[in-house]
């Protein structure tokens, strides 16, 4: 069949050229022809709410419920400021934890980042109307904590997920280094309750040290590919 | 001394960029397809691929993030074949193929392979296709023979192929000899139309006989790249700015160079840089006058010791120590905006030249046609690309607007020196076409 128009033939299965549009004069004429691409859904596709905006529209709406309720019933504490803190965690928890492909080194720091943030949040909101609460507390044992139960994380992980080993090996050596700021905070009279900082601290070095043993061969592979420049 | 396979590897110098450039609508993906005879079984298909994948470990990677750069780690996740997308270039990703940076997909008589730029150009994907329908030919029952045109499964891996060819003929160059100048030029006029409301790309193939078109090619006294390349500039004249437009910048096209051939490389990843050709829309429209444009810019660009600087250049760009030991994500923002620049506002569109597919003799009795495809993007929405096999010629445009105007007339001016075409689409602009 060809197109009068554009003096082509037509070599796929058409109703139309597909140069010029025109109607092919026969329209039955290319049936016996293959079509050259699958042919286009006329369905378009469909889109879905994605879990994150959805997480994100519920959140900002409770968020938004809470300050009224929380004005009109406690008006000495602003804890719509925790819920709207939790409700950002909550996002980075769907967002880069479950959701993203990153990897388990990414997703922990994130994690910790954003759990840090939450307790010092609370901590302002909340030493507002308990004149006895500082932000020691935070320091002493927040911090530590978050970082021990991701060391903890990690280390446990890695031991179970012995068969990626390559894939988690860096991530475990540098979430477990991480575990050594409590006791370098210490150091500098910022936290002044050691027990918390010295477990952790302890905690750290025995996933840096079985990695280091058990992983050496991987561990130097691993930064060889990561670091290269 | 010898080396064991390494299990990662760096992006070789031109694959640095596509990965930075990868947005939530593009991807730089090319696709070479081959039409077969007869219908294709999707399981011999999958068979002949998980053969083939293990004679190419160039492309059984997976692409990962460094601190620093983007680099290629083993695959060993399980490969598949796809039935074919009606949505053409859809994202290559780590979900949708299992890691792996090419899809291969089956549709009717068609094996089709997307390949993303960061792991090979054309030449070096050719290898893997030919490769590919071989061992599929082979699994299929047919006699065919290598004819040493293919790389068989079993046969060894050379380490040459694996080389990254930028760096084995880069030569450390002075400060002052950098053709740091040629990476710049004036701004180019680009294609105005209506994008597509989905990411998808119209596709037109126009299949011909080769000889028809390089018999008019040797009455014009030009190659088939500068003479197509001439009709694509006119064609794009024509429909876009002649009477409509005033005061519209050149039109320049850019055209990549395969550098093996003038290096003597064997590598199956990157090797070739681009020839920018420019033409002005108001004083050379005139056939003779393009194809004269088309032959000076390309000779000039494909001369080794001009390309031999411009590859000392870009490998200096790389190595220059403020670029290595900047973060990923520091490097991502500045490529983005140095393509933006120096890419994107200098090209008109891009016109890529394949040249030959060289299939033994007892293959091409059941290869029907071979077509090879460029992904185009909203502000470069027109591609041009071509390539011949067994003495047919296929041209494909690729484009993310609405409007055939430059195909139409591209295809009348081939149709009016002589030459017999033959038209399939996509029909990607229109509804129920089929």
């Amino acid at each position: 069949m060809r197109c009068k128009y554009c003096n082509v033939e037509i070599g796929c299965k058409a109703k139309v050229c597909p140069l010029c549009h025109e109607k092919l004069e026969d329209d039955n004429s290319t049936d016996a022809l293959p079509s050259a691409y699958p042919s286009k859904s006329t369905k378009k596709e469909r889109k879905y709410l994605s879990p994150s905006s959805l997480y994100l529209s519920i959140a900002i709406s409770v968020f938004i419920l809470c300050i009224p309720i929380n004005l009109l019933t406690t008006p000495e504490v602003y804890w719509f400021g925790i819920v709207g803190i939790l409700g950002v965690y909550g996002f980075v928890l769907v967002r880069n934890t479950i959701l993203s492909n990153n990897s388990i080194g990414v997703k922990i720091f994130w994690q910790c980042v954003w759990a840090l943030i939450v307790l010092l949040v609370v901590n302002v909101i909340l030493s507002k109307e308990l004149a006895e609460l500082t932000g020691a507390w935070v320091w002493n044992y927040g911090l530590p904590t978050i970082l021990l139960s991701s060391t903890l994380v990690v280390g446990i992980y890695t031991a179970i997920a012995f068969r990626f080993w390559n894939d988690v090996i860096v991530d475990a050596m540098c979430v477990s280094a991480v575990g050594f700021i409590p006791i370098i905070l210490y150091a500098f009279n910022v936290i002044t309750q050691p027990a918390m900082s010295i477990t952790c601290a302890c905690v750290s070095s025995v996933v840096i040290i079985f990695c280091g043993i058990l992983g050496r061969k991987s561990l130097i592979n691993e930064f060889r590919k990561r670091f290269h420049v | 001394m010898a080396k064991s396979l390494q299990t990662w590897s760096r992006l070789d110098n031109s694959a640095k960029i596509y990965p930075m450039l990868v947005n939530k609508k593009s991807q730089n993906i090319f696709r070479l397809s081959v039409t077969l005879k007869e219908k294709v079984d999707k399981n011999i298909l999958l068979d002949a691929l998980k053969m083939t994948i293990e004679r190419f470990p160039v492309y059984k990677v997976r692409l990962m993030k460094g601190a620093f750069w983007y680099y290629l780690d083993d695959n060993h996740a399980k490969i598949k074949v796809y039935p074919l997308d009606p949505l053409s270039f859809r994202k290559i990703t780590d979900k949708s193929c299992n890691g792996y940076c090419f899809r291969v997909s089956y549709f009717d008589m068609q094996i089709v392979c997307d390949f993303f730029h960061a792991i090979c150009d054309a030449t070096g994907a050719a290898e893997f296709v030919k490769s590919l329908v071989y061992t599929y030919l082979n699994l299929s029952g047919k006699e065919v023979f290598s004819d040493q045109k293919v790389l068989t499964v079993g046969s060894p891996v050379m380490r040459e192929e694996l080389e990254d060819s930028f760096l084995a003929n880069y030569k450390k160059l002075p400060l002052k000899d950098l053709k740091v100048k040629d990476m710049q030029g004036k701004n180019a006029y680009h294609i105005k139309g209506i994008l597509f409301d989905n990411v998808g790309n119209g596709i037109i193939h126009m299949y011909c006989d080769v000889k028809e078109v390089l018999d008019i090619c040797h009455a014009k006294g030009c190659t088939m790249t500068e003479y197509l390349g001439a009709l694509f500039m006119m064609a794009i004249y024509e429909s876009q700015i002649k009477g409509k437009e005033e005061n519209a910048n050149n039109i320049q096209l850019f055209v990549p160079i395969n550098l093996r051939k003038i290096f003597g490389s064997k590598t199956l990843r990157n090797f070739s840089l681009f020839s920018r050709i420019g033409c002005n829309p108001y004083e050379d429209m005139e056939m003779d006058k393009l194809i004269k444009i088309m032959h000076d810019n390309l000779k000039r660009d494909m001369d080794k010791d001009v390309l031999k600087d411009k590859i000392s250049t870009t490998v200096w760009a790389e190595k220059f120590f403020l670029v290595r030991f900047v973060p990923l994500f520091v490097k991502r923002f500045f490529f983005n905006f140095s393509n933006y620049f120096f890419g994107k506002k200098k090209k008109t569109a891009t016109l890529s030249n394949f040249g030959v597919l060289d299939i033994p003799d007892s293959m091409k009795k059941h290869v029907e046609s071979v077509s090879f495809a460029i992904s185009s993007n909203a502000t470069t929405p027109l591609s041009l690309s071509i390539i011949s096999c067994n003495g047919k010629l296929c041209i494909t445009f690729t484009r993310r607007i609405t409007d055939t105007q430059i195909e139409k007339n591209f295809a009348s001016y081939l149709t009016k020196d002589g030459v017999n075409l033959t038209v399939t689409s996509n029909f990607w602009e229109v509804d129920n076409a089929l």
